[in-house]
């Protein structure tokens, strides 16, 4: 059971996966910093008697999809995601990374269904000309951002699982 | 078959594929969506499935998560987790325990400014560890008190769990935070209480250290940032200046002018922050994915209110009920991931305990019953066999044996039980500050 803390061996030099991920979730961690900046600015506003940001929370909301679908990728890649060691600890090392292998191809089965099912969610708000309440924001792009990352996710993680099986675990 | 035979067997096959080391919310996401398929077949879980992803996350209550454990972070890489420890350690140093007692308070103000208890855990393990082994602190009472210090990043508003419980049960999130309040603070005092009688029996596990007690103001002076954004986040939720998703960013927006103004944060650091704050983040979202699928799963299939409506014609005390509920979180918690558990059990427990009655207001009930959980959470997070913070601070002091931690936990377990009765008890220690500044 890893719960983000590094447990593995030192990794081999990062291949071009590793480093868009890790990127990917650098620029997802900026944008929810950019976000707290956002809000403190509308926080600000208000206490000042002026107008505070008109519909922030529109912002704050596809900010927040998008960098939590940037950040999956990267657990992915650190093995961040909690499982438990049950009865499986007896197990030799091979095996236990054999079965955590096999569930790294189910998650990649998961997230590329998921990130089918958004491809086609945000084809249809892209006809359907979705927007936000107040600013009227086209949602698609949003989605579409998600769906890409979602595709990444699925990548990943048939990279840890062949990882894995080569007896790497970072 | 019925429905809820299905989601019976819905949860058993979860509960399978987790003791077969799949990750919580992956298990949780395809026994979820497998029995959405069965239960009302595949073009209505894929147009589900076309947008549902996005909104679970585009939510803004739910973004107060990754902004908290960002502030956590900052903070951390700052060296403010470091400055608690020293500033607490002038304070109690010289008594005997008095460095785990120093432990225990630097969690609770951190905890002010953190919502994670693994992210507690891993910063004081990293923090005061080194300290402790210095002064030939017994490794397991050194472990245990980390484990369990950091199970106040949780009990201290701002809390995850407490914004878990509040969305999933449609309850105020600042009215939690307010009612966590003093439950919270009695867990600090309790826990030094139990340093107290376990190195009063036993002192070899603690000699006593030769801190330099130096100046007192001198500590405070490098700790005030941290308490004064501490106080502004949490004074700004609980007196409604601010919604918790405002408090949130201003505090890491603060953290980060703290850190860049005291020179103590570096370009690393801040990208080290950020990587941290995806890792975690990350890890809580797929189980808050996971658990989204299933209770849409579990509505389909009525289990939830089949079962309130069986349990409020059982005729059993509502006190009874209630205990029963605990001691089956405190089982279930041993065993299994806390957040996903309480994912899991809220859409089926939490109609059954708003159809009781305590003479209480339905909504009172609801704020009391998200702090008893409280309290078993974090029982959950330290106990054996599967105690999460227990295996953060294991990877840290990879020399401790994870026995050793198991027992140096058990003497705060005791007083963990002790305040979930008194809690049972009198739901005014929960309750009286949430009147008080409503």
């Amino acid at each position: 059971m890893a719960g983000g803390v590094d447990t593995g061996p030192a990794a081999p030099p990062p291949g071009l996966l590793d480093r868009v991920v890790t990127a990917l979730a650098i620029a997802g961690g900026a944008l929810a910093l950019g976000v707290a900046f956002l809000v403190t600015v509308s926080v600000g506003r208000r206490w000042f008697g002026f107008q505070p940001i008109p519909g922030d929370f529109e912002f704050v909301q596809m900010a927040t999809a998008v960098s939590i679908f940037s950040f999956l990728p990267y657990c992915q890649l650190r093995h961040g995601n909690i499982a438990v060691d049950t009865f499986t600890s007896w197990l030799p090392a091979r095996g236990n990374a054999l079965i955590d292998a096999f569930w790294d191809v189910v998650y990649a089965a998961m997230m590329a269904l998921v990130a089918w099912c958004l491809f086609n969610g945000a084809g249809d708000m892209y006809r359907n000309g979705t927007t936000t309440m107040v600013l009227g924001l086209a949602v698609w792009p949003a989605v579409a951002l998600c769906t890409v990352l979602a595709a990444v996710l699925a990548l990943t993680s048939c990279v840890t699982a062949v990882r894995l099986v080569r007896g790497r675990r970072a | 078959m019925s429905g809820v035979g299905i989601a019976a067997l819905g949860f058993a096959a979860m509960l399978l594929l987790i003791a077969v080391r799949m990750p919580v919310g992956l298990s949780m996401l395809v026994t979820g969506a497998a029995g959405y398929v069965y239960l009302s077949g595949w073009s209505p879980f894929l147009a589900y499935m076309k947008t549902n992803p996005y909104y679970q996350f585009a939510n803004y209550t739910l973004s107060v998560i990754p902004l908290f454990i960002l502030m956590g972070a900052l903070a951390e890489r700052s060296g403010l987790s470091t400055a608690l420890f020293k500033a607490a350690e002038v304070f109690a140093g010289r008594m005997r325990g008095g460095l785990a007692m120093a432990v225990i308070w630097a969690c609770t103000a951190f905890g002010a400014i953190c919502g994670s208890s693994v992210a507690t855990t891993a910063t004081f393990g990293r923090a005061a560890l080194p300290e402790l082994t210095r002064y030939r602190y017994d490794p397991g009472l050194a472990t245990g008190t980390i484990a369990v210090g950091g199970t106040l990043g949780i009990l201290i508003p701002p809390s995850v769990i407490l914004v878990v419980y509040a969305i999933t049960t449609e309850q105020n999130i600042a009215k939690l935070f307010k009612a966590a309040l003093i439950p919270g603070l009695l867990a600090a005092v309790f826990y030094c209480i139990a340093i107290a009688v376990v190195v009063r029996r036993r002192p070899h596990l603690a000699p006593p250290a030769s801190v330099e007690v130096g100046d007192r103001l001198g500590a405070l002076a490098s700790i005030w940032p941290v308490l004064l954004v501490a106080l502004i986040v949490v004074g700004g939720i609980y007196g409604g200046v601010f919604t918790p998703t405002e408090g949130a960013a201003l505090g890491a927006v603060a953290m980060l002018l703290v850190g860049v103004a005291q020179r103590s944060l570096s370009w690393q650091g801040l990208i080290d922050s950020l990587k941290q704050t995806a890792e975690t983040s990350a890890m809580i979202f797929l189980i808050l994915l996971g658990s989204e699928v299933f209770d849409a799963f579990l509505a389909l299939s009525r289990l939830p209110e089949t079962a309130a409506d069986l349990v409020s014609k059982s005729g059993l005390s509502p006190y009874a009920i209630i205990v029963s509920l605990m001691v089956f979180y405190i089982l279930l918690g041993a065993v299994m991931d806390e957040l996903a558990m309480l994912l899991l059990t809220l859409p089926v427990f939490f109609p059954i305990v708003q159809a009781l009655d305590f003479g209480l207001p339905p909504d009172e009930v609801a704020i009391w019953f998200g702090i008893l959980v409280l309290i078993v959470v974090g029982i959950g997070l330290t106990a054996p066999p599967i105690g999460l913070n227990v295996f953060v601070i294991s990877s840290i002091a990879k020399t401790v044996p994870i026995a050793a931690t198991y027992r140096g936990v058990l003497p705060f377990i005791v007083m963990d039980i002790i305040r979930l009765g008194l809690v049972l008890a009198f739901p005014g220690l929960a309750l009286w500050l949430v009147r008080l500044l409503s």
